[in-house]
């Protein structure tokens, strides 16, 4: 299973890896690696930005019809087959259904994980192993590496994490973790979309079945209610402890996730913070 | 037994996996079926047993995708 998920997903990625770099740094731009992980990660989500796009056009309409969809359930109680189709006739109506499923949300997900062990395994590589590990994973000749790479960005060690740098870099290296959570968070507040009358009766009947739901643990309804806030600093912690190579990924990743959503949804929950200022 | 971890495995990925992956992913409402996929499947392991509840479950997965209805 491990190798072929290296055969189909890593190797291949490793390989656009090195060839951007090897194209950067011909052409003499310092700290080629960090831009070559920022590039990679920019074309891996121009590859999946049709899928991202599609889901999130979905989720967003999925949202619209949620209360009718409260509603039908509660007008035909106890008769599955009825609210089965009158969900189908309302996808149709809202033209839901073809588009959507959970398809590319699988398609996804291999990718992201695939990316995220690529440059956990190239940011930690050691300088005098660097050469051969990567030689032996490029394809053609071409781009292989003549030399080891210079694994900082703007004088950040791209294969330390903030944890380790504390004592040394000083609590200036904190801002790493931070605008991680940060961006994370701005994301997670745009996925929510603006106050509308529709959103406020979602919400009542969001509340009404989370008292149903009360038995079903404190801490685990806490966490979905307030992932808004919990994720981010979860994600603020993983830069904490993960090689500064991972957060430029992550934060290349989640900027371009907010300019995507931005042009499909526009600011979302964001947007009521904003005009209040 | 076995069924008991299943089902709790199930219950940890609801709590928590699921809110992640909507983080990551960008997505709030992504379910077309209802009951969810993971809410199904507890109940197919429960009813069925482990493997025809497990494969119901994993046909119901492959289900929601744009080439069927």
């Amino acid at each position: 299973m491990g190798d072929f998920f290296n055969l189909i997903l890593v190797h291949p990625i490793i390989n656009i890896l090195v060839a951007i770099y090897s194209m950067l740094s011909f052409a003499h731009i310092p700290y080629a690696l960090g831009f070559a992980i920022i590039g990679l990660t920019i074309i891996i989500r121009f590859v999946m930005y049709p899928l991202t796009t599609s889901q999130l056009k979905a989720s967003a309409k999925m949202q619209k019809v949620t209360p009718h969809l409260s509603k039908i359930k509660e007008k035909y109680k106890g008769d599955a087959k009825k609210i089965q189709e009158e969900t189908m006739r309302l996808y149709k109506e809202h033209g839901i259904n073809p588009a959507a499923g959970c398809l590319p949300v699988l398609i996804q997900m291999p990718i992201i994980w695939a990316l995220y062990s690529v440059l956990q395994r190239m940011v930690t590589l050691k300088p005098d192993v660097v050469v051969a590990e990567v030689n032996k994973i490029a394809y053609f000749d071409f781009y292989k590496l003549q030399n080891t790479w210079d694994p900082s960005f703007f004088g950040l060690p791209l294969g330390e994490m903030p944890s380790k740098l504390m004592s040394t870099a000083g609590p200036l290296i904190l801002l790493v973790p931070i605008l991680t959570g940060v961006f994370q968070f701005i994301l997670s507040k745009m996925m929510i979309p603006a106050k509308t009358g529709v959103a406020v009766i979602e919400k009542d009947i969001e509340k009404k079945t989370q008292i149903d739901k009360k038995d079903a643990g404190d801490f685990a309804s806490a966490f979905q209610t307030q992932s808004l806030f919990i994720f981010p600093v979860m994600i603020g912690f993983f830069a904490f402890s993960f090689p500064i190579g991972l957060s430029l990924y992550w934060n290349t990743f989640t900027i371009f996730g907010i300019i995507q959503q931005y042009k499909i949804t526009g600011l979302g929950g964001l947007g009521e913070w904003i005009k209040k200022k | 037994m076995m069924k008991k971890i299943l089902i709790s495995i199930i219950d940890v990925y609801q709590a928590f996996m699921s809110s992640i992956l909507k983080n990551i992913l960008g997505v709030n409402k992504m379910c077309r079926l209802s009951p969810t996929c993971s809410e199904y499947a507890k109940i197919a392991i429960n009813k069925e047993g482990i493997l025809r509840g497990l494969r119901k479950s994993a046909i119901r997965i492959l289900s929601c995708q744009p080439f069927t209805n």
